[in-house]
């Protein structure tokens, strides 16, 4: 495929363009977390600080310890793994085996995301605590992993998407389903593994709410807990710019991961012939 | 409870429907599919059951108490869901809920789509771009607000550009008219991250070939696009409307709350925020807890009159 | 087994299973009884909510430095009443209250009832608060911590005597050319015209005076302006809200007065900048004390001060308020906890302290009088909160959470006079039905 050069300069220069308006918070964000309390509350606001204060994230940097970022990526990542391993059989199943009910459990998997979560949070806190789960990483970890309906969701509808003649030719060869699943469609599902995986840890690397619910004893504390503080409200004296710093520093490894795990969902499968 | 739909048929009833002439060797094959399906969605459904259908059906049942957070809960019965039937404010803010769907979801798919093919590329420096896309999805609701609440101000950076064009604009948050396509646009905007990643995941299954072959026809680019790949990632735009949908309906109250807190004159009160405002302003979780419940079984009532409809047109075809 | 015994047996456990879920909902499941505990190698959790985290990080640590076996751990997660008491709630299904909290007004009420907050006036009788008793603090500050059903007793005690003042940017007023700054004497006639004068001169870029009654909600503002008229906001002794009678109504019709003029157009977002005077493009501004400290990081270029604020008939208009520390019913080191009350209220320990880092006023005739307070400028007018904290018409308390009920009444009808011209009168006879069916509904 050849395209004139002329197409792809356009091209370029409407991705940056929009991709500008996507990004304001963004640079916001890392603007303003070099500003000065002054600047900050100016409006309208300067777009960049006059002089960089570095400090700010000094500021931010004391309210977090080194426990405090492995309780975080130990509470992303086991969330991660975990719905991994509750989501992919049965989206597997919901889309690949053949059995009667699949259409319900696809209804009972959406019903319940039309409740709003602030609702049902304190019955799963009792829920939780019933279990003596309170500040313990499985009291943090276990219930969030279990909000999988939109891991089962995603995964469903990139199954479904599988040539079904290529199952089908392995059910034949004596192949069992969970082989199925790990030789077939597990390779073939990278680029949904990574659009969850992304997804999935960036959501539970920004939860708060449950997390200090939970476990309120500082051990447990994970960053965006550790960093609330920092978002002062009415009257804080903490500068928003140092809320500002202390966010871009918590965003870190989320855009290292997003910017990683392009890589496999946009390689995929295109060009392995199976079409 | 609508156990009903939970509930797997019986067996029995299964092997009575199905034709007598099968072979035993596929209706062993059929089992094990079913015995399969059950162990691979064994320890996901019990996880779902015990922390998210579980604590559901606890927030719910609330509906029938009156409760503060911190007093006992007292038994009141129906009185909740009758109180729901004389409350405007409640049916003001289903229209608002019906709105943010109507205005919201269409745009965010198609929006989202078209930013998707356009970044679906191997341009150089375009993985690091590409991540300027997900930006309103990283940043938190509290960051972004606070930028949409300065770009919409009086002197704000919407207004200034439309003075260049000689429109005097309006004070969008505090106006009747304009509070509710103002925030919208700022929900779409923050919806966008997620179905631009949703969509690039799925255009990788759409093969080049396909391209191929159309690009020897002379197709237009724009025409390729919407004849070859938007079929083709048909199941990923169902999968983008239901999450979209959600999204709306009861996801996205969070910016609204922070931005408007539902006004002016409720203009931009959802029922989620309603039902938010009701849990821990006024704190009275029974009637939040119904109000949830009835927006529940709207959205029940209204899938299952979708599914009919589409169900009547297919048998009258 | 039959699929019909399963779905019952699923059922049956489903049943099961909800049971200690909603019976714990109510807390019993969790409580204990409080305990006196040891003092010395104490360790006590302090919760709060995170705008005040820094100040009382500093509290804690000057308490462990004077007695090192001793040590208060702040914890703050979140800065909104809802997710707070939220938090609160969950704590105490489990059992985990914190032994010190942050407790305000709105949420007193609910917090007593509900056995929560532990009854401070027999500790106060035993002299438990080192030289302090009830009587010691400003009556009205802490009477917003007495139960509505049970007025002898005490479940928090204020923290700052705080009040509101008429913030102003001399800065802007010079810029403009606006020679008139607030004086002690102004009237709210005075003030509107000044502001009305500033937003002119201003075009549209510089607010004169940040719209009074905010978003509509501003009971710290339009509390003291409805007594001014004559009329209330609560009648405790009635229970009904007299927010729609012909006094308030007086009241609201020159607050809202403001608006389009001296004020510039009305506002849902409580963030828009038109009105955070620490913006520095709002030229006067009423505020409380307690954003002093904020206003003093913000505005570094400027030049600003406070000013009494304006009065009605010769009446104060100055509102006011403090939110206080409780102990939970709870805690199981309850002397522990009393022993820090002690060092904190202590003009010469932990007042000492607040006074210098978090600008407080202490909520005693003796610390408003002798205090360090004042010595914190600028604003070099500071010493007015002294002498408005003592006539400052405190928030009222009401009964559960009616007062969240009451914000939104008024906020509903300040929109619809401004937005859909609707008559104030009758928009605020609605927002008064509404209050009072909330408070009867309450009684319940």
């Amino acid at each position: 495929m050849r395209t004139p050069l002329s197409h792809n300069v356009l091209r370029y220069l409407a991705i940056v363009l929009a991709g500008l308006v996507m990004a304001t918070p963004l640079l916001f964000m890392v603007s303003g977390s070099l500003k000065s309390a002054a600047e900050i509350s100016t409006f309208p606001p300067p777009l960049l600080p006059e002089t960089p204060i570095w400090q700010n994230f000094v500021d931010a940097w004391n309210y977090l310890t080194p426990r405090v970022i492995l309780n975080t990526f130990i509470f992303s990542l086991g969330i991660v793994g975990l719905q991994l391993l509750l989501s992919l059989p049965a989206a597997f199943a919901l889309a690949k085996i053949p059995f009667k009910w699949a259409a319900a459990v696809v209804a009972a998997l959406v019903v319940p995301l039309f409740i709003p979560g602030n609702l049902t949070l304190i019955p799963l806190f009792v829920v939780t605590y019933q279990l003596g789960w309170l500040n313990t990483y499985a009291g943090l970890i276990i219930p969030m992993a279990a909000q999988c309906a939109f891991a089962i969701l995603l995964f469903r509808e990139f199954f479904a998407g599988l040539p079904a003649g290529l199952i089908e030719a392995a059910r034949i060869d004596g192949a069992s389903w969970g082989r199925v699943l790990t030789s077939i469609g597990l390779p073939l599902a990278k680029p949904a593994l990574a659009t969850f995986c992304s997804i999935s840890f960036l959501t539970a690397w920004n939860m708060y709410i449950w997390p200090q619910v939970i476990a309120p004893n500082p051990a447990n504390r994970v960053i965006n807990v550790a960093l609330a503080p920092l978002a002062g409200g009415e009257n804080s004296t903490i500068s928003p710019s140092v809320g500002l710093a202390g966010a871009v520093i918590a965003m870190l490894p989320v855009l290292i991961v997003f910017i990683v795990f392009q890589k496999w969902y946009l390689k995929g499968i295109v060009g392995t012939g199976l079409e | 409870m609508p156990t009903s739909t939970l509930d797997p048929p019986s067996p029995r009833q299964d092997e009575e429907k199905r034709p007598p002439d099968r072979s035993h060797g596929y209706r062993r094959g059929r089992r094990v599919d079913a015995l399969t399906a059950a162990a691979f969605l064994t320890p996901g459904m019990l996880a779902f059951a015990l922390f998210v259908i579980l604590p559901a059906v606890g927030g719910l049942v609330l509906t029938f108490f009156q409760w503060d957070l911190f007093s006992t809960p007292q038994w009141v019965g129906l009185e909740n869901i009758i109180r729901l039937f004389s409350d405007a404010e409640m049916w003001q803010a289903l229209g608002v809920t019906a709105l943010f769907v109507l205005m919201g979801v269409l745009p965010t798919i198609l929006i989202g789509f078209v930013l998707a093919v356009l970044v679906n590329t191997k341009l150089p420096g375009i993985a690091a771009i590409r991540v300027f896309y997900f930006a309103p999805m990283i940043a938190s609701a509290a960051v972004s607000s606070l930028i949409w609440v300065n770009l919409y101000s009086t002197n704000g950076l919407v207004n200034q550009a439309l003075s260049w064009i000689g429109v005097n604009g309006p004070n969008w948050l505090s106006d009747l008219t304009w509070a509710r396509p103002a925030l919208v646009i700022m929900m779409i905007w923050g919806g966008l991250p997620l179905v631009i990643i949703l969509y690039l995941a799925g255009l990788q299954r759409v093969s080049d070939d396909i391209y191929a072959a159309a690009s020897l026809d002379g197709a237009s680019k724009w025409r390729q696009v919407w004849s070859m790949t938007w079929p083709n990632v048909w199941g990923t735009t169902i999968l983008i409307a239901v999450l979209q949908a959600v999204s709306f309906v009861s996801g996205s109250f969070e910016v609204a709350l922070i931005m408007t807190d539902g006004g002016p004159l409720g203009s931009t009160q959802s029922i989620a925020l309603y039902s938010y405002k009701v849990a821990f302003g006024q704190r009275d979780i029974g009637y939040a807890s119904a109000l949830s419940l009835f927006q529940l079984v709207l959205m029940i009532a209204l899938v299952v009159l979708v599914r009919g409809i589409v169900r009547f047109r297919k048998e009258r075809s | 087994m039959t699929s019909r015994t399963a779905r019952r047996r699923v059922l049956v456990a489903v049943a099961a299973a909800m049971v200690p879920v909603l019976a714990a909902c109510g807390g019993n499941a969790a409580t204990s009884s409080g305990d006196a505990g040891k003092v010395d190698g104490s360790s006590i959790v302090f919760t709060t909510i995170t705008a005040l985290e820094p100040q009382f990080k500093k509290y804690a640590e000057a308490y462990t430095k004077q007695f090192p076996d001793r040590s208060v751990e702040v914890r703050s997660t979140t800065d909104k009443a809802d997710e707070y008491a939220q938090q609160l709630a969950t704590a105490r299904l489990s059992g985990e209250l914190p032994d010190v909290f942050f407790n305000v007004d709105f949420l007193a009420d609910t917090l007593a009832t509900n056995n929560v907050t532990l009854d401070l006036a027999p500790g106060l009788k035993e002299g438990k608060l080192a030289g302090l008793t009830a009587d010691s603090f400003l009556p009205q500050f802490v009477g917003q911590y007495r139960p509505l059903a049970k007025p002898e007793q005490i479940t928090g005690l204020p923290v700052s005597a705080d009040s509101v003042g008429l913030f102003y940017n001399k800065s802007l007023f010079d810029q403009l050319g606006v020679k008139e700054y607030p004086k002690a004497d102004w009237t709210w006639e005075d003030m509107l015209r000044v502001g009305k004068e500033l937003q002119a001169k201003g075009g549209g870029k510089i607010t004169g005076l940040a719209a009074p009654l905010g978003d509509g909600s501003a009971q710290i503002v339009y509390g003291p302006v409805i007594k001014a008229f004559g009329g209330s906001v609560y009648d405790a002794k009635t229970g009904k809200s007299g927010i729609g009678q012909p006094e308030a109504i007086k009241a609201w019709k020159l607050m809202l007065s403001a608006y389009g003029t001296a004020s510039g157009a009305y506002t849902t977002t409580t963030d828009d900048p038109k009105l955070s005077f620490g913006s520095g493009k709002v030229a006067m501004a009423i505020a409380s004390r307690g954003s002093v400290p904020q206003v003093k990081t913000t505005l570094v270029n400027a030049k600003w001060d406070v000013q009494v604020l304006p009065t009605i008939d010769g009446k104060s208009t100055a509102g006011g308020g403090s939110y206080g520390l409780s102990i939970s019913q709870t805690s199981k080191n309850q002397d522990a906890a009393w022993a820090f009350l002690s060092w904190f209220y202590d003009t010469k320990t932990g007042m000492k302290v607040a006074q210098d880092v978090g600008g407080v006023i202490p909520p005693t005739d003796d610390g408003i009088d002798n205090g360090t307070w004042k010595d914190g400028t600028p604003p070099d007018n500071i010493a007015v909160f002294g002498e408005s904290a003592r006539t400052a018409v405190l928030l009222t308390a009401m009964p559960g959470s009616t007062s969240t009920v009451m914000s939104d009444a008024t906020k509903k009808a300040t929109q619809e006079v401004l937005l859909k011209n609707r008559s104030v009168e009758e928009a605020f006879a609605e927002a008064e039905k509404t209050v009072n069916a909330a408070i009867e509904k309450q009684a319940k």
